[in-house]
């Protein structure tokens, strides 16, 4: 903050820089509790809240005060004139009505940037009357009428600040009175309508509460889409409407096995007839019986020839046709009618066969009846998936509730320069889960500001004459459980940004992938799993043990075509052409912490991860990539969660898979590597061997920078980034010591004059630690005076500079800190 | 006071000293006590068998035994005596080597008992090398544990209750957080 109490930087700026400036300010300094309109305690003073705000700190409340008056007024007379025309077009597709529109957005969102609640609310009224003019919910006539009424209060308002210096709330009490007279319920439109030109703090971190009702942790009511659970009900009604035919399917395989089993009884049933027939056969030769003249295959044949045989009497034969022996042929074609001339082989062999022919269709019919139960538990599988699906949906919104917000936010800092940027949206309506959009707003939301502010705010002069305009562009699309949201800058993005952007991401088991183009243009591709609850993943083998890795992180898999041939690693990797520019290689056994191969000569690459990191790639040597697996994930217990993995999933054979976060684990492997921690495996086997890494990360030196002022971090983060070092930020000076501990930085850029322990409360803290001791400190401070100098010396810093310290000394003293040439280990 | 079975203050001093008395003994009758089986239960400790000596762990403690799994899942950052992670009612537990934990020397893996043990909502898998009787421990015959008996490793004795017929006995209450706080740690410290 030192440097803007300072004339000179006053006088650098611009009009519309300062405006800029004090919004992009506000917002930093802005808080929850800041949501406006709330925050304006009715008749305070725009002075006395100055005194409490820092922003106030670039220009005098007087400054401000007028700067916006002026810029307030102008807007007023233009949404007049606006009026005006809409009055005299008395049509919808009037210019007035758009400018009016432009207008009003503007006042609102610079009114809630200075504090002004009152002035801000009735801009969004007007905004709030213009949609329901354009919905037609509103009639033209009526709604002109309603912005007269809000042009006047608006009006008011202002007079009453420009001459109180406070405003007053009494123009816009008489102005929802008036709504209410004409019947127009503004209120109840604005929370309607989830619209982020109607949120009440774009930039505030629980805007994503208030605008989607996220669930209060004690609270068990969950805000839910109607039109999702609509369809969640139809598609739980059609699984149980699946109970029908299932039931139908399961009495059809019951009813087939038994006429199996019954099929089966008689084929057992004739197993003894068959056996005694051989016997009888065996027993008593054919030619007896036929030379008997007696039927050749009846009972009473039989029975006759057991009494001649007794009684010695051969009985007389009857003057009857004797049935004739049945040829072979014959023998096959049944016939109940001629049953005496059939034998009882042939019987037999008959039963045998209509049998056989039982059990083979009873067969078909159980075959038939699994097939149809198999269909139908296929239909209720994938039922079940839709359930599952839209339940999840439940909880999803569309990517432009998201870009909203971001687009309002760039407006609201933009200011007067609104105009030179350009948004490019596509996909709105592709649904994302809310967690993951809440989880993504900010660190979005931070790098578009960061990108706003860049190219409004920190580009050369000579650069904004030019009148460059910026183009951003949202794009989201879907693929399976995939989401890809693409956000494309037509200049550079700050790289701190990017890495704040990349950690959230890679926590949401996604890949950040940066494209730049040679025009400048800036691509930055976000591939997601569409839910936090199933993991869609690599099953992948390291050693013994089966892991999952996120789809969404893994750019592509490499499999080794030339084989073993006896040539080393580097010698292997050097002609293998899929990883040329790969720069990093891990065993996954070695991030596992498990027993690293022997690196010989026979070992070389097979099969590896390439991964969804920087530019250029990182991968990962696996022993096996499985198959793809789509499972439920489950969080691992607190004191179970290690570095990158903080989920598991259950296989069909109940084995716990790891579900590694692999970016997360290889950036805590260099940070321990970074800190000295060489070691952080632990060998299972107490086999103590070094973990291997086949190519070290490089590792940048650290840089922490405190400082209040974001310009200062910024311009500071853009110049150290820029130089190669690694860069992280503290707001005051509490967050510095919070990101010591947590990040290790090996250079600490402090600034004196902080919010939460100044400067020298944290060096004396730093230095009364010894885990601190090695930690290299730099005053960067405006503070001048000698007096200054020696303390921060007696209290332990390497260095002190002054504000404003020209880069090359930075560095110069940085460098020689470091004790290198270059910066870099 | 409160009203018993009915009764307030003012009823109970109107009754003649029989008369309260007799309500008294019925009073005390329907008070739930602690079943003698329930009071054995809970003095029930398992005996477990480990390679230097054995060890007793209340039963009460104890949820299921289950064979030696067969399988389980390595933890990175983990103590040397956490053998992995296994699934438990649909859950990951860590599984603890309980011979590596207190003695220090590890025992076959692949065989032994699993003894699901849980205390306060902390569920974690012992691996044991076997399992013998079931023992009633007279808690007033639990002495510190000295002397050659003491086979753990001295920096455990914060797990053991005291020594019951030579034998440690533990003390769940103790183990488990230790054991959870000592794998949380690993994961900072390695």
């Amino acid at each position: 903050m030192d440097d803007f109490d300072t004339q000179d930087h006053q006088e650098e700026l611009s009009k519309g820089d300062l405006e800029v400036l004090r919004a992009f300010h506000a917002l930093e300094f802005s808080t929850p509790d800041d949501s406006f309109p709330h925050q304006t305690t009715p008749g305070a003073s725009l002075i006395d809240q100055s005194n409490t705000d820092q922003s106030a700190a670039f220009l005098s409340e007087d400054d401000m005060l007028a700067l916006f008056a002026t810029e307030a007024d102008e807007e007023i007379a233009a949404m007049r004139l606006a009026v005006k025309q809409l009055e005299q077009d008395n049509r919808l597709d009037s210019r007035g009505l758009k400018a009016l529109k432009r207008g009003a957005h503007k006042v609102a969102g610079t009114a809630a940037a200075i504090g002004c609640a009152s002035m801000s609310t009735i801009a969004r009224h007007i905004e709030t009357i213009i949609k329901l003019m354009e919905d037609e919910s509103l009639a033209i006539q009526t709604g002109l009428i309603a912005l007269l009424n809000a042009m006047q209060a608006l009006e008011a308002t202002l007079h009453s600040l420009l001459s109180n210096g406070f405003e007053s709330k009494n123009p816009l009490l008489q102005l929802e009175e008036e709504y209410k007279r004409l019947n127009i319920d503004v209120h109840v439109v604005q929370n309607a309508q989830i619209s982020l030109s109607e949120a009440i703090d774009v930039t505030s971190t629980q805007w994503f509460t208030q605008q989607t009702g996220v669930r209060d942790p004690n609270s068990t009511s969950l805000r839910i889409d109607a039109h999702h659970f609509n369809k969640l009900l139809e598609s739980a009604e059609n699984f149980i409407e699946l109970d029908i035919p299932m039931e139908h399917a399961q009495k059809q395989v019951e009813i087939a096995l038994n006429d199996l089993q019954f099929a089966q009884s008689r084929l057992r049933r004739l197993e003894p007839l068959l056996s005694s027939l051989t016997l009888s056969v065996n027993a008593t030769p054919d030619t007896l019986v036929e030379d008997a003249g007696y039927p050749p295959s009846s009972l009473v044949a039989r029975i006759l020839q057991e009494a001649s045989i007794r009684t010695s009497h051969v009985p007389q034969q009857k003057n009857v046709a004797r049935p004739q022996p049945l040829l072979s042929y014959e023998a096959a074609l049944w016939d109940e009618m001629e049953i005496d001339r059939f034998s009882e082989t042939n019987v037999l062999t008959h039963s045998l066969t209509e049998a056989i022919t039982d059990v083979a269709l009873a067969t078909t019919h159980l075959r038939q009846a699994l097939t149809h139960l198999k269909s139908i538990v296929v239909q209720q599988v994938i039922q079940a998936s839709t359930v599952r699906n839209e339940v999840f949906l439940l909880r999803s919104l569309p990517f432009n509730f998201l870009v909203t917000r971001l687009r309002a936010a760039i407006e609201m800092i933009a200011g007067a320069h609104s105009e030179r940027i350009q948004f490019e949206i596509s996909g709105e309506s592709v649904e994302i889960n809310q967690d993951v959009l809440e989880k993504l707003a900010d660190p979005l939301l931070e790098l578009v500001q960061m990108q706003v502010a860049e190219v409004l705010f920190f580009t050369q002069r000579s650069e904004q004459d030019t009148d460059q305009s910026l183009h951003i562009g949202f794009n989201a699309h879907s693929t399976g459980n995939e989401i890809t949201i693409e956000i494309s800058f037509s200049q550079s993005v700050p790289s701190g940004a990017i890495a704040l952007l990349q950690d959230t991401v890679h926590q949401l088991y996604g890949s950040v992938t940066l494209q730049e183009k040679g025009t400048g243009k800036i691509t930055l591709q976000l591939r997601l799993p569409r839910s936090q609850r199933m993991i869609q993943g690599l099953l992948v083998r390291a050693g013994s043990q089966q892991v999952i890795v996120s789809v969404s992180q893994v750019k592509r898999i490499h499999f080794n075509k030339l084989g073993i041939n006896g040539q080393t690693v580097q010698a292997r990797n050097s002609q293998d052409t899929f990883l040329i520019g790969t720069d990093e290689i891990y065993e996954l056994n070695t991030l596992l912490g498990l027993k690293a191969h022997k690196h010989t000569v026979e070992k070389a690459l097979q099969t590896a991860l390439i991964l969804e990191l920087d530019n250029p790639s990182t991968a990962i040597e696996v022993d096996e990539v499985v198959k793809e697996v789509e499972l439920v994930m489950k969080p691992l217990s607190e004191y179970l969660c290690r570095p990158g993995i903080t989920n598991t999933a259950i296989d069909a054979n109940g084995n716990v898979l790891l579900v590694l976060n692999l970016p997360e684990m290889i950036r805590q492997k260099e940070m321990y590597q970074q800190v000295g921690k060489t070691s952080i495996e632990v060998d299972i086997e107490s086999d103590h061997e070094q973990p291997m890494l086949q190519s070290g990360p490089k590792v940048c030196h650290k840089i922490l920078i405190a400082d209040d002022s974001i310009y200062i971090r910024q311009s500071l983060n853009m110049n150290l980034s820029h130089e190669g070092y690694a860069v992280i930020e503290a707001v005051d000076g509490l967050q510095a010591l919070d990101q010591l501990s947590k990040e290790s930085p090996d250079l600490l850029l402090l600034d004196f004059e902080m919010p939460n322990l100044n400067g020298y409360d944290v060096l004396s803290i730093i230095r009364s630690h010894q885990e601190f001791s090695t930690l290299k400190i730099i005053m960067l401070t405006s503070r001048s005076s000698e007096k200054h100098k020696l303390r921060a010396s007696e209290l332990g810093a390497n260095a002190y500079l002054t504000k404003p310290c020209p880069q090359d000394e930075l560095l110069k003293t940085i460098k020689s800190l470091f004790g290198d040439k270059d910066g870099r280990t | 006071m409160l009203p018993l079975h009915g009764l307030s203050t003012n009823d109970l001093e109107k009754m003649a000293d029989e008369e309260f008395w007799n309500y008294a003994r019925v009073y005390a009758d329907t008070v739930p006590r602690i079943s003698s089986q329930e009071r054995n239960y809970q003095d029930q400790h398992l005996q477990c068998e480990l390679s230097y000596g054995n060890c007793l762990i209340p039963l009460k403690a104890i949820v299921e035994v289950l064979p030696s799994p067969q399988q389980y899942t390595h933890l990175p950052l983990a103590p040397t005596w956490m053998c992995g992670l296994i699934t438990w009612r649909g859950e990951a537990r860590p599984l603890i080597d309980l011979d590596m934990y207190l003695c220090g020397i590890s025992s076959s893996r692949q065989s032994g008992m699993l003894l699901i043990a849980n205390h306060n909502d902390i569920t974690v898998g012992l691996l044991v090398p076997g399992i013998g009787l079931t023992t009633t421990v007279q808690f007033e015959q639990v002495h510190p544990s000295t002397g050659p008996t003491v086979f753990y490793t001295p920096i455990r004795a914060g797990v053991i209750k005291g020594v019951y017929a030579e034998e440690p006995v533990l003390d769940v209450s103790a183990l488990l957080p230790d054991v959870v706080q000592q794998i949380g740690m690993a994961a900072l410290y390695g």
